[in-house]
């Protein structure tokens, strides 16, 4: 059984939430206390070292994050839950943090309790919080990509394209590395946006800094040496993106 | 080069999913239900008389309730859902595929569940939706492939390749050659010839002409195809497959290996003529002369392709049905040659057809959306309620299903607002899109009219984006339905009945308000009234509010809408909501009419933690002032007409603690 906490300031949707997490996860979570506040919220996680937190983030009297940065114990599985914070929602993604939105999914929320127990290691990660920290403040530079093996954080401006096979997104680096992450790329193409970065294939997604030459017959050669395929419906936006953006 | 290889991918391969409709299906290996068999007999006549093979289906589907079989209502439903594919009906066709998905969640059997998720897979293939339609077809094939129903595997193999071809050619090809296998396995023409086009479809895509042992062993395929088609040719069906085969072979020789082997291209290209005018097919005959238009071109003999596309667009329009793609295609080629031969008012003239008819297969393909749209709604709509009567019999506690009904209903009702909302924005933002591709084209139009109806169009377009845009905050819209959904999780209906009331009741005022230039005092106070007290709901009553109208201030004046509700709600959410338990909220709203001024004063005091503490517990916050924000927009642009419009925003109460918001709104005149 996983120990769960729940930061949540209505008292009518936290009941949901436990309420649905009876049905969903009645026999691998139970829920072992709740809070309001910012104080309350500390005091009890680090009393109670849950598995698992819930995390609002609009809280009585501060946010949610405010709670993670004066924890002690961290050595839970994190999943936020907001109604419509797009500006937390993008930080989220940037920092592969689990979030659920309000009202809450059944299936939703079934699905994220399955990634918790696929998961060995259920520690939130020191530079994970920083990178969300960093996200919140600031237009993200630094990307989250949960491997199997790890959490690498890449900078943004160094990913030089991604390229999608099935349900897989390969990530190819300027210094040569390749990280393989198990999520579509319509994922990343809502975060990794034009300018900088194009989709210009159903495949693939570019970084435009990293073009070499492109020709008119839909072929863009990249510095790497890698040559892309230009769909054609895709062209007129690219081509224009290309002389808006000086031609580089 | 990359121009010959645009035209033939592109159509060729819906053609040969449109023919594989053609297939009958038949479900071998276990032995299907009377009535099973009785609406594939059905689904097999739809070709030869549509309203007969309706009627039949309908009375399997008849049959399947009477003896309330589960398993045949879902497989009545997807027979019934492609038969409507075929006569182009999405709404049916989406309320069938639904119904079958429907019925199929409520078994086990694999049959119900294998024909829905071909059906579903049918419908997203169809709107275009091709990563859901890959999930449901992989689905259906998995089924099919357990229950040994071969035909129906090597089918829905060749349409998974079809859809993988431009992700993952490498699937394409694994799904298109056990494609291959199954139609071997079944020895029927039919589904032979279909997997092989998937076969070949592949084959055609990779074959470059430097690559001579890739380029030859495709032509032999393509070879062996025809030769087994023209044998069988009695045996199948759907003829177009056979003038498919015909046309990727002249294809494949037009982009063979320098100089190509003329003979053969022209060979194949005849018997491709032969077999369009044998078999009556419209389509083939079509892209015939495209591609003789294609050869021409490439030979440097612009006049003979120019009059070749020019008669594919008068044999096209000849036809009964539009189709703007092709329409586009071909005067997109005519462009070239135009600018190949400089010729560059021939290219102006082309290129405004091109623009009219690209813009028309877009408007289609959205229009198609929008309707998916409401078809969805409305079959998700009477689903629901199809289901909730059933409910009600069974468990006999009417008034409180029927308050979870109403619910349900009223909840898709928003969902698909928001969405039919969505994709509103989607169709304005590309239309705008397609304007300033013309615009770009401008330098050969700049001496004409155009430009000025253009820019008249824009702004419209713009401005009833404005008007479109909501003026609720979707962070109270969303917080709402999670109250609610925590009222039914509780089962405290008449709280959730309640609650949704005042809701719906809510958000139809700002919709209504929201196309107004004005509003009485009287009816802004009630939108206020409602708001307020569903967020005292909401808040477990940790507040009161009053409103007070100053003596002399006639609640009939006409104001601009939805301007004070922002400022009430930022009172509720950032001064009210934060207090502790024991320290009771009070919102005090007050008007006092300045009849001289034309003014409308409006006081806004809480006694909630104020201003500077507020800013210190949410340094996040950056959502938070965006309608604030708009308002005053709003107001300053008002102020040209009343220069003391505008609002204030104090620290403190007469009272004590708390925050003070002054808005001066100016008074409309009736007749605006």
């Amino acid at each position: 059984m996983y120990k769960a906490v729940i930061i949540e300031d209505e008292h009518r949707l936290r009941e949901a939430l436990s309420i649905l997490l009876e049905m969903v996860a009645g026999d691998a979570v139970v829920v072992v206390g709740y809070a309001e506040h910012v104080d309350d919220a500390v005091r009890l996680v680090n009393r109670l070292k849950p598995d698992l937190v819930f995390m609002d983030i609009i809280l009585k009297d501060g946010t949610g994050f405010d709670v993670l940065q004066r924890l002690d114990y961290r050595g839970f599985r994190l999943i936020f839950t907001t109604a419509y914070e797009e500006y937390a929602i993008r930080a989220f993604k940037f920092s592969a943090i689990d979030y659920l939105l309000k009202p809450i999914d059944p299936e939703e929320l079934r699905l994220a309790i399955g990634r918790i127990k696929d998961l060995q290691e259920k520690v939130v990660g020191e530079q994970q919080l920083q990178e969300l920290q960093d996200n919140l403040q600031k237009a993200p530079e630094r990307l989250v990509l949960p491997t199997l093996e790890a959490m690498h954080v890449v900078k943004v401006d160094e990913i030089v394209r991604c390229e999608t096979s099935g349900s897989y997104t390969t990530f190819l680096l300027a210094d040569g590395r390749k990280i393989i992450v198990s999520k579509p790329l319509k994922n990343y193409e809502d975060m990794l946006l034009p300018p900088l970065f194009f989709r210009v294939h159903q495949s693939h997604l570019i970084n435009v800094h990293y073009i070499q030459s492109y020709s008119k017959e839909g072929l863009i050669l990249m510095k790497d040496k890698t040559s892309i395929p230009l769909s054609r419906t895709k062209k007129e936006a690219f081509f224009k993106l290309m002389t808006e953006d000086g031609g580089s | 080069m990359h121009l010959f290889l645009y035209f033939l991918p592109r159509c060729l391969p819906a053609l040969v999913v449109l023919g594989a409709l053609l297939l009958p299906l038949s479900a071998k290996g276990q032995s299907p239900s009377t009535i099973e068999t009785m609406a594939m007999e059905g689904y097999a006549q739809r070709f030869t008389d549509t309203v007969a093979s309706l009627n039949m289906q309908q009375m399997a589907l008849t049959l399947a309730r009477q003896q309330n079989s589960v398993e045949d209502k879902s497989i009545c439903y997807a027979y019934l859902a492609l038969t409507h594919r075929r006569l182009l009906h999405l709404k049916d066709f989406t309320r069938y595929a639904d119904s079958s998905y429907l019925e199929a969640g409520k078994t086990n059997s694999p049959r119900a569940n294998a024909y829905s998720a071909m059906a579903m897979g049918a419908l997203k293939s169809y709107i275009e939706d091709n990563a859901r339609a890959l999930d449901y077809l992989l689905d259906a094939y998995r089924l099919f492939a357990s229950l040994k129903a071969y035909d129906l595997c090597a089918r829905i193999g060749a349409d998974i390749s079809y859809l993988f071809a431009s992700a993952s050619p490498s699937r394409a090809k694994k799904y298109a050659d056990e494609a291959l296998s199954y139609a071997m396995q079944t020895g029927d023409p039919e589904s032979i010839l279909h997997a092989r086009l998937a076969v070949g479809s592949y084959l055609l895509d990779e074959a470059e002409p430097d690559d001579q042992e890739q380029w030859s062993e495709a032509v032999d395929f393509y070879r062996h195809t025809v030769l087994l088609a023209e044998r069988d040719a009695a045996y199948i069906v759907s003829k177009s497959n056979i003038g498919v085969a015909y046309v990727n072979l002249a294809v494949l020789y037009m982009n063979g290996p320098k100089p190509i082997d003329e003979e053969a291209f022209l060979f194949n290209l005849e018997k491709t003529i032969e077999i369009a005018r044998q078999y009556n097919l419209k389509n083939i005959y079509r892209s015939s002369i495209g591609l003789r238009g294609q050869y021409f071109m490439q030979k440097g003999e612009y006049t003979i392709a120019e009059e070749l596309f020019q008669e594919g667009i008068a044999y096209q329009r000849s036809l009964p049905y539009e189709d703007n793609a092709i329409l586009a295609t071909f005067y997109e080629y005519l462009k070239d040659i135009a600018a190949r031969r400089g010729d560059y008012w021939s290219y102006y003239r082309y290129d405004q057809s091109f623009v009219e008819h690209n813009k028309l297969k877009y408007d289609e393909s959205t229009q198609r959306t929008l309707q998916y749209a409401d078809a969805r709604f409305e079959s998700e709509r009477q689903t629901s309620l199809i289901h909730q009567l059933e409910e009600d019999n069974k468990l006999q506690r009417k008034n409180q299903l029927l308050g979870y009904g109403i619910a349900i209903v009223l909840l898709i009702g928003l969902v698909f607002m928001y969405r039919s909302y969505y994709y509103r924005q989607r169709y304005y933002q590309n239309r705008e899109d397609i304007l300033k591709q013309q615009q770009s084209n401008n330098e050969l139009r700049m001496q004409l009219l155009e430009k000025e109806t253009l820019e008249s169009l824009a702004e419209k377009l713009s401005l009833e984006r404005r008007l479109l845009s909501s003026q609720m905050d979707p962070h109270f819209i969303f917080n709402a339905l999670g109250n609610i959904q925590s009222m039914m999780l509780q089962k405290d209906t008449a709280q959730a009945v309640s609650y949704l009331g005042k809701f719906a009741k809510l958000t139809r005022q700002v919709l209504e308000q929201s196309r107004t230039g004005a509003i009485s005092l009287a009816a802004e106070m009630e939108t206020l009234n409602n708001y307020l007290s569903l967020q005292q709901l909401r808040l477990n009553d940790s507040f009161h509010y009053r409103m007070v109208c100053d003596a002399g201030t006639e609640t009939g004046i006409r104001i601009p809408p939805l301007l004070i509700q922002p400022f009430v709600e930022n009172a509720v959410e950032h001064g009210l909501k934060p207090l502790p338990p024991a320290q009771p909220g009070l919102l005090e709203i007050r008007f006092r009419e300045d009849a001289g001024e034309k003014l409308l004063t409006c006081t806004i005091t809480d006694n909630g933690i104020g201003l500077a503490e507020s800013k210190r517990r949410k340094a996040h916050d950056a959502h938070r002032s965006l309608s604030t924000r708009i308002t005053d927009e709003r107001l300053s642009l008002m102020m040209k007409n009343n220069p003391r419009a505008g609002f204030a925003v104090h620290e403190g109460t007469p009272d004590g603690p708390g925050c003070t918001v002054i808005l001066h709104i100016p008074i409309v005149d009736e007749d605006v």
